[in-house]
């Protein structure tokens, strides 16, 4: 349903629509990256500095180049997006605590 | 000396949910990438990259290529480490925590989600080309239909519906890139295959290349989401999933690079209406209507539902292992009843 509403409102603007759909790949494309950093070259304390840092850090750079590049609305629509899940994220972290504490 | 060395497969972590089905070899792993992918996608984007770049559509898309790499190669590592059915869900849950988790799941079911209607309105520039005068809207209605019904029906959709899928574009491809060939060499476009579409100096502006590298990264969409069928790989060597990933980011990267080339020197100075039909004005002029009727067809057709199919089973993947962690409500879990067998829109194979 969501796929249709989004086609009809879209189906003049498919750069637009594609701007959209690249922003939620590159920010989970950006949080692999920081989740390697943070797994491997802090936590794990690997040697490893190319795979465990040089890459996903130039992985963040592509990213971050890219997103900048990106048309506001692109970016406006993509942010509150992430912002709904932020708040439904905390709702979702709140209710878990209230029930852990029962 | 890996830090996840001991991390168990995510798919025990939970006694109540049993898990997926583990069928899949590394073939099947390249041709759901690059069914994901999609060959045909570098065909829809043309118009926009050869606007954006300026021309240097080949520079537009070996950068896409380098930056990719990057992220296939860490999408190689974490599924080395952490296979999820989740993907970066999974991955950042593990390395970062649960909101971080929840967030990352979050911000990939929009590109998931929005993913359908990207298809249904490429589906629906393709027929506005073939039997113009209808509003795309009523095509994309016609569309959703139709893909719906087939899903619903046909929901134990082979692996060689996807094979079939992508061996008729790359065909369809081969004879495209023939043809244009044959059209420059008779004078067409650059009259002959030249580094223009590479490297022109008065072509090239910093923001334009940006621009147009950042909507060339759109066409090798979806080798990422190889790594949702983590749990579902046959072998127990873990690495197969992020050598499929690599090896289907170079598939596609090559195919696009030699594609764009011929394309873009065909293309020096087009004129170009519509850049969404750009393809179809472009192979109406330089090759003759048959053609571009025939890719208008394959792209209405089946290059529509064999990237929805893909579509899918990543989203449905990736809701399994939300919902999995109950960071999903359950409405939403209930969508794809969690059986031994992979769930309601997945690859599972005769």
């Amino acid at each position: 349903m969501i796929s249709i509403a989004v086609a009809l409102a879209t189906r003049y603007h498919l750069d637009e629509l594609t701007s959209i759909i690249n922003f939620g790949a590159l920010s989970g494309f950006l949080l692999l990256h920081v989740s390697i950093i943070v797994l491997f070259w802090f936590k794990g304390r690997s040697g490893r500095w190319v795979v465990h840092l040089l890459v996903p850090v130039a992985g963040i750079v592509v990213v971050l180049a890219v997103l900048s590049g990106m048309s506001s609305l692109a970016m406006t629509l993509g942010l509150s997006w992430l912002i709904v899940g932020f708040v439904y994220g905390t709702v979702l972290t709140k209710r878990r605590r209230t029930e852990l504490t029962i | 000396m890996r830090a996840g060395g001991g991390i168990p497969h995510p798919s025990h972590g939970s006694h109540r949910v049993q898990s997926l089905r583990r069928t899949l070899s590394y073939r099947d792993l390249l041709i759901y990438g690059l069914a994901y992918v999609s060959p045909f996608g570098v065909l829809q984007s043309l118009g926009f990259v050869w606007q954006e770049s300026n021309g240097l559509i080949v520079l537009a898309y070996v950068l896409a290529t380098v930056c990719m790499y990057f992220t296939a190669k860490s999408y190689a590592l974490m599924t080395d480490t952490v296979p999820s059915a989740g993907s970066v869900y999974g991955f950042a849950r593990h390395a970062l925590g649960p909101f971080t988790g929840f967030i990352a799941g979050w911000m990939i079911l929009l590109d998931y989600l929005l993913m359908p209607a990207y298809v249904y309105v490429f589906m629906a520039v393709a027929l506005d080309a073939l039997i113009p005068g209808v509003d795309r809207g009523i095509w994309i209605l016609v569309l959703s239909g139709t893909t719906l019904g087939i899903n619903w029906f046909g929901v134990r959709v082979s692996q060689r519906f996807n094979l079939s899928s992508v061996a008729l574009q790359l065909v369809i491809l081969a004879v495209l890139m023939l043809l244009s060939l044959v059209a420059i060499y008779h004078g067409k476009g650059n009259g002959a295959l030249t580094l223009r579409p590479l490297y022109a100096p008065e072509l090239y502006h910093a923001k334009s290349i940006f621009a147009a590298t950042s909507l060339c990264v759109m066409s090798f969409l979806g080798f990422d989401a190889i790594s949702t069928l983590s749990e579902e790989i046959k072998s127990d060597d873990r690495r197969v999933v992020g050598r499929a990933i690599v090896g289907v980011l170079f598939l596609s990267a090559a195919l696009f690079a030699v594609l764009s080339w011929i394309l873009g020197d065909l293309l020096s100075g087009f004129a170009i209406k519509d850049p969404a039909a750009a393809i179809y004005e472009l192979v109406d002029w330089a090759i003759g209507p048959w053609l571009s009727l025939s890719i208008a067809w394959a792209m209405a057709s089946f290059v529509g539902l064999a990237s929805a199919l893909p579509i899918q089973v990543g989203v449905a993947r990736i809701m399994y292992a939300m919902g999995r962690d109950r960071q999903l409500p359950a409405v939403l879990a209930k969508i794809h009843p969690i059986h031994g067998t992979p769930t309601w829109a997945c690859s599972s194979r005769p």
